[in-house]
């Protein structure tokens, strides 16, 4: 990780004032204040850095990409449009979302992102916005950019960044999470919410079921796609009928299980990145579940770092993972 | 067909993922989403058309990032998994 840190304003204003591109996380006070500028930003106040889990509104996170940017779009997408994402993305390059959940911007790439044209075909790594939080529900998680800086964005932010030369972009996601060996779970229908669902192929009340089993809720359900292991977090809360409500929707299509407990996140993150990935990685961010869950408030490691965020996009959403941008370059 | 040589669109193996008859696991995190998708839709709509369509949107994939160490070795894959 050789490009991100911790910044005060000041410093990123004058990088701002000099043209430089910007990926940047930071509260929304300090978003708001960004002059005009190449950047997009999202609100976030927790990120991992050198000196591990960090919660603070007084600093900004930043990814410069002016060593590998040759040429960059700014784009907002709302509803309509975000399902042109992958049409927009340049030939060599990478596209880089920020879209604050809850928004119809956010519900339409969620459940319909598998049939945008050219779905999966070029780059795309993004997160979703949030607060502190002690503000939520108060506060919401926004998005900014320096195309109309101070404006907060309704649908989607996003970057086309061009490469130069002899780079390549690779988008990959860690998940720590497994299937666990427990009942397999259907959904009657794909949505962010379910009253019933499949149990072994029986139909239950899902709540009920989730009581009467006493699930761990911080624990996702995770599906198998293709080999690699896909997470839908629970919202801790329940809906005014007794819902089950999640952070990305579950599809009627995949089969579910319950995940195992992880012992020791922080030691197997630490691991897999010993295996050589953290190397050429220029972005990555970390779910706010596996940050409060999982102990990475109190990580220490160096070589984890960027912002804590509230859902994540390696070509389509993922909950409790972590993504990653590496810039390769080619020989 | 050897190596990183992506195979031809008429080769049978893309029928095999695409159809499932043949399951590879991929280190490129968009290969496994894509067919996990437009196997979904051929299960749906299993027409001669629809595959030809789904055979050529999973090699254009390949080719698009065959510069990729991961996607190399997922070729790598895909014919050794061939012969």
């Amino acid at each position: 990780m050789i490009f991100d840190k911790l910044h005060d304003l000041e410093e990123i204003e004058k990088k701002i004032l000099k043209g430089e591109t910007l990926l940047i996380a930071a509260d929304e006070k300090l978003l708001k204040k960004l002059p005009a500028g190449r950047w997009i930003g999202g609100t976030t106040t927790y990120f991992m850095t050198e000196l591990g889990g960090v919660c603070t509104d007084k600093k900004i996170f930043v990814t410069e990409l002016d060593a590998v940017a040759s040429n960059i779009n700014i784009k907002t997408y709302d509803e309509n449009t975000i399902e042109n994402i992958y049409l927009d993305a340049p030939e060599n390059g990478f596209s880089f979302i920020i879209m604050p959940a809850g928004s119809k911007c956010h519900s339409v790439f969620s459940m319909e992102a598998f049939s945008f044209k050219d779905f999966a075909m070029r780059p795309l790594i993004g997160w979703l916005p949030g607060t502190h939080l002690d503000e939520t529900g108060v506060d919401k998680p926004k998005a900014y950019s320096g195309a109309a800086p101070g404006k907060s964005i309704g649908g989607a932010i996003v970057m086309h960044v061009e490469l130069t030369g002899n780079k390549l972009a690779e988008v990959g996601m860690l998940n720590m999470f497994e299937q666990g060996g427990g009942d397999t779970i259907t959904f009657p229908e794909s949505g962010f919410t379910a009253k019933e669902a499949y149990i072994n192929g029986v139909k239950v009340d899902f709540a009920k079921y989730i009581f009467e089993n006493n699930l761990d809720l911080r624990l996702p359900l995770v599906t198998d796609v293709n080999g690699t292991f896909v997470n839908t977090s629970f919202c801790r809360n329940f809906g005014d009928d007794g819902e089950v409500m999640f952070y990305s929707p579950v599809f009627k299509t995949f089969e579910y299980k319950h995940a195992k407990p992880v012992a020791n996140y922080a030691e197997k993150f630490t691991k897999k990145l010993s295996m050589g990935l953290g190397v050429e990685m220029v972005f990555s961010c970390n779910c706010i579940l596996n940050y409060i869950y999982s102990g990475l408030d109190r990580y220490s490691r160096s070589d984890l770092s960027g912002p804590v965020t509230f859902g994540e996009i390696a070509y389509h959403i993922h909950n409790q993972t972590v993504v990653y941008l590496r810039i390769i370059h080619n020989q | 067909m050897l190596g990183t040589t992506i195979p031809s669109v008429r080769d049978h193996i893309w029928k095999e993922i695409v159809t499932g008859q043949k399951t590879i696991g991929f280190e490129f995190l968009a290969a496994n989403i894509l067919i996990q998708r437009i196997r979904e839709l051929y299960i749906n709509e299993p027409s001669d058309e629809n595959l030809q369509t789904y055979i050529l949107q999973l090699r254009e994939l390949f080719v698009r990032n065959s510069e990729l160490a991961s996607v190399k070795k997922d070729i790598c894959k895909i014919n050794n998994m061939e012969n």
